[in-house]
């Protein structure tokens, strides 16, 4: 039990430091994008579609430094932008160090609408001002992939505008998790802060499911860092089959 | 999807007639392993596996020569004419390993639930609408595996219950869904899944499944299945975990 509770100790400093480092960036990219928007921003008070394209540079940057996230970019809040509807500008990784700008339907009436504001990873980070992470989900009408995102707030002049952050594949995400939890010897998942897991490393923790009620010598351990509500849950190993 | 031109632009290119190639290679044999062709059926006509495929002559043409290479079928001139089916492919173990590894849980977990949702709903329309000489068809095809002395006797005892299940439902859209998924995964769960110690839980299984749906008791059905499936895949995924990750609990 004790060798358990050490190697979920560790697994937990590993996967802490890994988010610390991506958040980090994300809060870079923020201020960065902040910068950019100052500098393109016209007399008008309130930014234009086109005034949004400046932040490429800065998506691009942290998508080169960090390489599992699939895109990055903001999105704006209904009240930042000329429109009234708000913004999603958001780059995505393409071959050879390029970016795709992504478009999203903002349009209400239409199938394929991108509601945003519904999403906790906007509501969630404009209300508190924290950093958050949303998922694992689907993305319809989005990316249409089986993605978490992290969210950064962004802020003009003090005041938040919107959320700033990326969005990682759990297939990728899997790749810097996995052999992380694979160290420890029990059956083991990084869950969110719903309990929903994100990685398991048995065929007992299968990503998506949520980890139920457990046997009173499973051991949970918060990931330390930027405060996102993730946690180790491990238990000694149980093969069911 | 809405930007095709970069990234997307690769995935959509055409594919190289080399791929398609054995992409039609594959196809045919995994519908042989899995029994939906057999020995001694006649493939279409040159032309018309052409027009099926959507590919260039010389593509089929390539295709139907690995496969006459590798003794899976022949051709033969004359009135009775035309190119059948004589051998089956041998399992390539290896490629099948390779594609459980690039499997990631996500869509190991995906793949899991499509199965489920599938044969939970087959079970459904199977209690409202099989007769009980339904019910013992099914019986007699779950204990074919009793008899299985192969890896690949019991694979395709595995498969032939389970599009049974699809086919008493009457449903042909579930049979299709079901014969994709069984396409895309029984020959790597077989791989992972030996005879000696899985043929005799898997039969116990089916057979757990069969007397649940002959009372009409959905939910144990439903249960029976959900249990089977989970199993399938909890091997699968420790078979992948084991080959890509050697480390932790699986190698205590």
């Amino acid at each position: 039990m004790n060798d358990l509770r050490d190697a979920v100790e560790r697994a937990s400093t590993s996967i802490g430091n890994w988010y610390s480092e991506v958040y980090r960036d994300l809060t870079v990219m923020a201020l960065a994008c902040e910068r950019n928007l100052r500098d393109a921003q016209g007399t008008s008070g309130k930014f234009s579609e086109r005034d949004l394209r400046a932040i490429q540079p800065a998506s691009a940057a942290f998508l080169s430094r960090h390489t599992i996230p699939m895109a990055a970019g903001i999105v704006l809040g209904p009240g930042g932008i000329d429109n009234n509807i708000g913004a999603v500008e958001w780059w995505r990784r393409g071959d050879a160090g390029s970016t795709h700008r992504i478009v999203f339907n903002l349009s209400p009436a239409d199938p394929g609408f991108y509601d945003f504001v519904t999403y906790e990873w906007f509501t969630e980070v404009v209300t508190t001002g924290m950093p958050a992470i949303q998922g694992p989900y689907l993305d319809y009408a989005g990316m249409d992939k089986y993605i978490l995102t992290s969210m950064v707030p962004l802020s003009c002049d003090g005041v938040i505008i919107g959320t700033a952050g990326c969005d990682t594949e759990v297939r990728e995400l899997e790749t810097i998790i996995m052999p992380i939890l694979r160290t420890i010897p029990g059956d083991a998942a990084l869950v969110s802060k719903f309990d929903r897991i994100v990685v398991g490393n048995s065929g007992r923790f299968l990503v998506g499911n949520r980890i139920g009620a457990l046997l009173k010598d499973s051991i949970r351990r918060e990931i330390r860092g930027p405060g996102l509500g993730l946690q180790i849950v491990a238990a000694p190993r149980n093969d069911q089959y | 999807m809405s930007d095709l031109s970069g990234v997307h632009s690769q995935v959509f290119r055409p594919l190289p007639d080399i791929l398609r190639a054995e992409a039609i290679v594959d196809r045919l044999s995994t519908a042989i392993t899995l029994g939906l062709l057999r020995r001694g059926d006649q493939l279409p006509v040159e032309n018309q596996l052409t027009a099926m495929f959507g590919v260039a002559t010389a593509t089929v043409r390539d295709a139907l020569l690995a496969l006459r290479d590798q003794g899976i079928i022949e051709t033969r001139r004359g009135r009775s004419g035309g190119t059948f089916i004589i051998g089956s492919p041998r399992a390539n173990v290896e490629a099948l390993q390779e594609r459980l590894q690039k499997f990631s849980m996500a869509e190991l977990r995906d793949m899991e639930d499509e199965h489920l949702a599938t044969s939970l709903a087959a079970a459904q329309l199977i209690i409202e609408r099989a007769f009980p000489h339904d019910i013992d068809r099914l019986e007699r095809i779950a204990r074919t595996m009793g008899d299985a002395t192969t890896t690949e006797s019991c694979l395709r005892a595995d498969c032939r219950f389970q599009a049974e299940l699809a086919v008493l439902s009457q449903s042909e859209r579930l049979l299709a869904t079901q014969m994709r998924l069984l396409t895309e995964s029984i020959e790597i769960t077989w791989t992972v899944l030996t005879v000696e110690s899985d043929k005799e839980w898997t039969m116990r299984d089916h057979l757990a499944i069969v007397t649940a749906l002959r009372e009409g008791n959905l939910a144990a059905a439903q249960l029976a299945i959900r249990d089977h499936i989970s199993r399938d895949f909890y091997q699968l995924v420790a078979a992948r975990l084991n080959m890509l990750y050697p480390v932790g609990p699986a190698h205590e």
